[in-house]
């Protein structure tokens, strides 16, 4: 009879066990499409057999195990952080490549070109009014160009801060609803599916805006390092991040007024901009504190923009004021033809405008010499088009040569940056599968793929070598 | 072989290519052998190409050179794909072996002992 009973009370426990098991499945079913959802399974356990001491046997059920891979999900938020990275720049990029035209016809190369044009038709013609107006004219559009061009990148630079402050604002909420599943989590939530979720959704999206590490404390709670240093978030205890514009005192700056650059400072107050090597908080701050500085300048540094507006405005003015209006007696000197802020270099492409004393009839045209020539002025400004004089040029370039350079610049860091977004959207993608592919696989099962996969790996990496070579050869055979 | 044909072939070849990388996105064994076959497709078109006379004119081996330029960076591409792919299983052998097995004095992982295992399909 207790044998019957023994029986009977082991078939009961091992379907409970197995009604466990079905929860657990059915969950996995309802969630089949739940973004950020890991599989579960239920580790069945062989219970111990002892009748004598009434050990009954059967089956038990062991705890519920999440078949998620803390290592599958680092890959993902690794490839996440670089896909964000580069998808910012390209974003970013995209604005300010519209600032830079190449074509030659519009912004400030086309205006460039038709100021030289009008230089040139000044020198046939010395003393045509008509022809000095049209150098004004032209004078005035370059300016307009280079106010134009200034004003669209401080629009940037204010659009990027903006930007900043809101990824800035949106990593602390996110860091905020992780300190509530730390709460839940260490409140007994550990086994909870759809919290685990939540919070995988959390650092996936948070994984996407700045760069981290994580790790899991045995009370289950998250705890997330901005670069992998800095505390955002410890058990309960958030550490804000938050973002500073304010011009530091050390080292002082170049360019006293310009725009400083974006400090991100941690919880305790302390800059780490530097740590912060990935996601769309690291584009923005590389597009605010490098390739906008370095096109129209900050507070340390000058600007290609500023250099070219600088240099142009100096020659210019340089060969009108050794010129002279006429020969007098006494001689008249020229006038300069463009100003511009002197007292600020990085705001000389924004302040650079027509010297509001320049009129035609003060255009010099006349090389006093010697030798004495007419029209040596106007020649001599006609042939920056084309300069053979080294102090004509920036960096051995002529003016039009550098702008196409600054352009260019802009141009290929945009296409790299789209490339790269490119790229690592196949990365994402490839993780996620990767990730898909550990979940819910046995050690065992895991073994045979993972040789399976070596053996297929090198298979392709001996294709690609082989297409590699044959495509270098046909490369060759072009000449 | 005509300058049509040859870019022909270089699309061929560009289709295979990416073919691959579609599959090399998604690595499981299976996706792996495909991509490994689509790569061969790659390669018979590219050997034509090699034993082809190059255009006489500038301009076609110019659109001949760009497509190939095209294939060489996504061959580039594919590489880092796979080569992702294998890091991710190398790094996680390790650690699996680190979490099984300890470190060694070295502070490397330490390798599980692992029996060898035969499987025959029929």
């Amino acid at each position: 009879m207790s044998n019957l009973l023994t029986s009977l009370a082991s078939s009961a426990n091992a379907l409970r066990v197995f009604e466990r098991a079905l929860v657990v499945s059915q969950n996995n079913v309802a969630n089949a499409s739940t973004q950020g959802y890991a599989k579960q399974r239920l580790s069945l356990e062989a219970a111990q057999f002892d009748p004598a001491v009434g050990l009954i046997g059967g089956l038990r059920a062991g705890e519920v195990l999440t078949a998620r891979d803390q290592y599958a999900e680092q890959a993902v938020r690794r490839q996440l952080e670089s896909l964000g990275y580069h998808s910012q720049m390209a974003e970013s990029l995209a604005a300010i490549e519209s600032v830079f035209d190449v074509t030659g016809d519009q912004g400030i190369v086309g205006a460039l070109n038709e100021l030289f044009t009008s230089f040139s038709a000044w020198s046939l013609e010395p003393d045509s009014n008509t022809a000095r107006q049209a150098v004004l004219e032209k004078a005035q559009s370059l300016a307009q160009s280079f106010a134009q061009a200034s004003t669209s990148l401080e629009r940037a630079f204010v659009d990027t801060g903006r930007q900043i402050r809101e990824t800035v604002e949106r990593v602390n909420q996110i860091g905020a609803e992780l300190r509530e599943y730390n709460t839940a989590l260490r409140q007994g939530g550990q086994d909870d599916a759809g919290l685990d979720t939540k919070v995988q959704n959390a650092l996936e999206e948070l994984s996407e805006l700045v760069s981290f590490t994580t790790l899991r404390q045995e009370d289950g709670s998250v705890t997330v390092l901005l670069g992998g240093q800095t505390p955002l978030l410890i058990g309960e205890h958030l550490y804000s991040l938050r973002i500073s514009f304010d011009t530091p005192s050390d080292p002082p700056p170049d360019y006293p007024g310009a725009a400083a650059p974006a400090r991100l400072l941690g919880g305790d107050g302390q800059e780490i901009t530097q740590q912060i090597s990935g996601g769309r908080l690291a584009g923005l701050i590389d597009v605010r504190n490098t390739v906008l500085p370095s096109l129209a300048g900050d507070a340390y540094h000058v600007g290609d923009l500023n250099v070219l507006a600088k240099s142009v405005a100096d020659r210019i003015n340089q060969i009108l004021a050794a010129g002279n209006v006429s020969d007098g007696p006494p001689p008249v000197a020229g006038a300069p033809l463009f100003t511009y802020d002197a007292t600020n270099d990085a705001r000389a492409a924004a302040t650079f405008a027509l010297d509001p004393g320049i009129t035609a009839a003060k255009l010099a045209a006349i090389s006093p010499g010697p030798p004495y020539v007419s029209n040596g002025a106007a020649l001599q400004l006609a042939s920056l088009a084309s300069p053979q004089d080294e102090a004509d040029r920036i960096d051995g370039f002529s003016y039009v040569e550098y702008y196409g350079r600054i352009a260019g610049n802009v141009g290929r860091l945009l296409t790299d940056a789209e490339n790269a977004k490119d790229f690592k959207t196949q990365m994402v993608t490839q993780a996620r599968s990767l990730r898909t592919e550990l979940s819910g696989v046995s050690l065992d099962e895991e073994a045979i793929r993972i040789v399976e996969f070596q053996r297929a790996y090198q298979a392709n990496a001996k294709m690609i070598s082989v297409l590699s070579d044959l495509t270098e050869i046909a490369l060759g055979l072009l000449g | 072989m005509k300058q049509r044909e040859m870019e022909q072939n270089l699309a061929f070849a560009g289709a295979a290519v990416s073919g691959a990388m579609r599959m090399a996105s998604q690595p499981t064994p299976e996706a792996l052998d495909n991509c490994a076959a689509e790569l061969a497709r790659a390669r018979r078109h590219l050997e034509d190409l090699t034993t082809a006379p190059a255009p006489a004119e500038a301009a076609g081996r110019s659109s001949v050179r760009t497509g190939l330029e095209q294939l060489n960076r996504s061959l580039v591409r594919l590489r880092n794909l796979l080569d992702n792919a294998a890091g991710y299983w190398a790094g996680w052998i390790q650690l699996r072996d680190a979490m099984a097995a300890g470190y060694t004095g070295q502070g490397e992982a330490a390798q599980v002992p692992r029996p060898g295992r035969l499987s025959l399909e029929g």
